[in-house]
């Protein structure tokens, strides 16, 4: 998608021209996704709520120079990756073990899901979860970024400020993983 | 084989990743996070304050635009300093700092200026300098014999700054004059005007030099023997009184023969004019004047050979 006429971008401008309906409405597109990448990176529902709100804070303070140079979306992720980069930086380990587990089962659950479902279904998605949370932090970036977000190789090359067969690289290896785990 | 590029577009899809599309469906059966209520209020509440505060003082963005960026000052925007406003008197008060010092510098050139043309020397009244230039003008020019105002008044300071001793002459100009060769008192002379004319030598250089060139073109050549006692006199300062001595030469008679002795005549012009008299043999004549000459100078001291004539019957 151009970004000359990614409507993200063009309501991002809006907003930077005073359209406060304009934010709502790229807020409500994007908060699901942002929030989703940034719990299951850092595995901490109180640091994630902290890097969401700053995140979106950053975004109100550069409306004035904002130019849709790339999707909106992938400007967004990149500045929450930085700021999670500089908070894992400073802050204390990312959760561990079961206290991720629970974090990321606190999570409201569809309704479609019941205990009584399958349970197989439901140890893989467990599996899956603690498989991503056991892979390395740029492997599991990189794969969230292409699994939750759905972005090109370039595109996480952009927000992770990595190359694009780094990405790739990146990506292999954690699919790998994630394979092997579920298939145990 | 070959290697294939790897798409350029962002927007083409990517080549799938072994087993990426069975994690892709796996994944999107996990739990869907949301942000809680409070979060969303917050970040809308933000973006409403923000926009307000720009309505309120949108100088605030561009302040801070200008500034330089601090640590968190996109978090906590700085505090919009008001305008710097300049005392009315800040632009008058720049100009005259460079207007004083070259107003100082000019009145310096200015006052350096005017006392270089201030310092030349009083108009010196020697005989032999009023005697002796104009019948070496005449000599070299073949000229009237010209009038003391029709001499340019540059040559008439050449001669004063060149000719002059300062002082001695001054008291006793006919002894250097009228001796045909006074050797005592030209030494004497020569002492005096050696010690000052090394002094003026430079000065006298150069201020020679402007009054040549100044001289007014109705002079087409200066004096021969005014060239001549400049020269020497810049060149060699002890050799000035012989050389005004040898220019110093005898009245000019006028064309019909008779001696000028108007009331203008220095006293050494005077006693020139005696003289030429008593070589023509116009003994009676010379005496005359000569008598008159002493009533009207008795405190001059007359050449020996006057003396004599004088005491002749």
């Amino acid at each position: 998608m151009d970004a000359a006429v990614d409507p993200d971008a063009m309501l991002m401008l809006a907003y930077a021209r005073g359209d406060l309906a304009a934010f709502e409405a790229l807020y409500a597109r994007h908060r699901g996704m942002l929030y989703r990448f940034l719990l299951r990176s850092v595995r901490d529902p109180h640091r994630t709520d902290e890097l969401f709100q700053e995140t979106w804070s950053r975004v109100i303070s550069a409306r004035a120079r904002y130019q849709p140079q790339a999707k909106f979306s992938t400007w967004l992720l990149q500045i929450a990756h930085n700021l999670m980069i500089d908070s894992a930086r400073r802050q204390r380990p990312m959760a561990e073990g079961d206290e991720a587990e629970i974090a990321l089962a606190g999570a409201a659950m569809p309704e479609r899901e019941q205990p009584d479902h399958a349970f197989s279904e439901f140890e893989r998605r467990r599996g899956l979860q603690r498989a991503i949370g056991q892979l390395p932090d740029e492997q599991r970036i990189a794969v969230l970024l292409r699994l939750e977000q759905e972005l090109s190789l370039e595109e996480i090359a952009t927000v992770t400020g990595a190359g694009r067969e780094t990405v790739k690289s990146r990506l292999r290896y954690a699919m790998t993983r994630l394979r092997e785990v579920l298939a145990e | 084989m070959t290697t294939p590029l790897p798409p350029q577009d962002p927007r083409e899809p990517d080549e799938q990743l072994p087993g990426e599309a069975e994690l892709a469906a796996l994944y999107r059966q996990l739990p869907q996070g949301e942000p809680g209520a409070a979060l969303d209020a917050a970040v809308l509440s933000a973006a409403a304050r923000a926009l307000a505060a720009e309505e309120e003082s949108p100088t605030v963005l561009r302040e801070r635009r200008k500034a330089a960026r601090e640590r968190g000052d996109w978090v906590h925007p700085k505090p919009v300093a008001p305008p710097p406003v300049a005392p009315p008197s800040r632009g008058n008060g720049r100009r005259p700092r460079w207007l004083i010092a070259l107003g100082s510098a000019a009145s310096l050139v200015l006052a350096a200026g005017l006392a270089w043309h201030m310092r030349e020397p009083p108009p010196a009244t020697p005989a032999a300098a009023d005697s002796a230039a104009p019948a070496q003008a005449m000599k070299a020019t073949g000229a009237a014999a010209p009038s003391p105002a029709a001499t340019p008044p540059a040559a008439m300071m050449e001669r004063a700054e060149v000719a002059a001793p300062p002082q001695e002459p001054l008291r006793q100009p006919p002894r250097l004059v009228a001796q045909s060769t006074p050797q005592s008192a030209a030494e004497t002379w020569r002492k005096a005007a050696a010690d000052k004319s090394a002094q003026r030598a430079s000065s006298t250089t150069r201020l020679a030099d402007s009054l040549r060139r100044a001289a007014p073109a109705a002079m087409p050549a200066p004096p021969a023997a005014l060239q001549e006692v400049s020269g020497n006199a810049i060149e060699a300062a002890p050799e000035a009184p012989a050389a005004m001595t040898a220019a110093a030469p005898a009245p000019v008679p006028s064309s019909d023969g008779v001696i000028a002795s108007n009331s203008g005549d220095t006293a050494n012009r005077e006693l020139d004019a005696i003289r030429e008299l008593f070589k023509q043999g116009r003994d009676d004549e010379a005496r005359k004047r000569l008598a008159a000459f002493q009533q009207a100078h008795p405190q001059w001291v007359l050449p020996p050979e006057l003396r004599a004539q004088l005491r002749k019957p």
